[in-house]
């Protein structure tokens, strides 16, 4: 099963704009640096279609886009609720996707991780499509996943 | 009149919580909880006019809360917020009990257009 690379960007720059009000624009050939502290977040999808979604951005653009959804100032928030911001976001994205993917399929609550020099990967999957965004000079990336051999 | 909002994500139902004001009912009393099981306590102690949950949640989902109250005939209007919108997840709702279904990711109008019906 093949989704296009077009569609999650379309998906990801529609959750975001819908929920956090956050304009993302899509750039080719980029990932999210992890160099500085990070967030990274993971939906598993399980069923006709078994794969993930994996977000990972710079920790203070996750604290921005959590500032949006919170409706506070980004330093008043709790490193908690910036994950469950991002979480929820990759939560969005994945039943979003989902739709796209061979039914019926489930998807998990999310896993959430921080810190720095994180890459958060799904042992036995290999990526289907990959996309990157900028917001305001921000990078951060989107993999959709699946279980090796149904790619 | 009382609306209860049920979501794992508290980013999640601070956004429920600005779309009803933006929709126009903010003057209705807001109440959350985090999962199924603090919903049925908060059911149980403040009888909600509406309900506004979340599928997928720990503890006890959405759906299995829904059916915990129409098990206990508590006929509260419900609605799930929640990325579960393919036909076969809607119809689960429908026959579960559910009034609406409000995909994830939602609009105001969405908002206005579902609850109207039960709090005009």
């Amino acid at each position: 099963m093949r989704i296009e690379t077009e569609t999650l960007e379309q998906v990801v720059t529609e959750v975001l704009a819908t929920m956090t009000g956050v304009v993302a624009s899509p750039v080719c050939d980029a990932r999210a640096s992890t160099v500085r502290r990070s967030v990274a977040a993971c939906i598993h999808l399980t069923g006709a279609y078994t794969g993930a979604v994996v977000i990972t951005m710079p920790e203070e653009l996750g604290r921005r886009i959590a500032a949006s959804m919170f409706a506070a100032d980004p330093s008043a928030l709790s490193d908690g609720e910036v994950m469950d911001a991002v979480g929820e976001i990759a939560n969005m994205v994945a039943g979003s996707v989902r739709s796209a993917l061979p039914m019926p399929n489930a998807i998990s609550l999310p896993s959430v991780s921080e810190g720095t020099g994180l890459r958060m990967d799904v042992p036995g999957s290999v990526a289907v499509a990959t996309t990157a965004f900028v917001v305001d000079g921000d990078i951060f990336d989107v993999v959709l996943s699946a279980r090796a051999g149904e790619a | 009149m009382k609306i209860l909002i049920v979501d794992d994500s508290k980013a999640m139902r601070m956004i429920v919580m600005r779309h009803l004001r933006q929709a126009g009912f903010g003057h209705h009393a807001l109440d959350e909880a985090g999962n199924g099981v603090e919903a049925l306590a908060s059911v149980t102690a403040s009888r909600p006019d509406l309900i506004l949950c979340d599928w997928n949640m720990p503890e006890m989902n959405g759906l299995e809360f829904l059916t915990s109250l129409r098990a206990r005939s508590v006929d509260v209007p419900f609605g799930f917020v929640t990325t579960e919108s393919s036909p076969e997840m809607r119809a689960t709702a429908t026959s579960a009990g559910a009034a609406f279904l409000i995909a994830k990711p939602f609009t105001v109008e969405m908002f206005q257009t579902a609850l109207a019906p039960y709090l005009n």
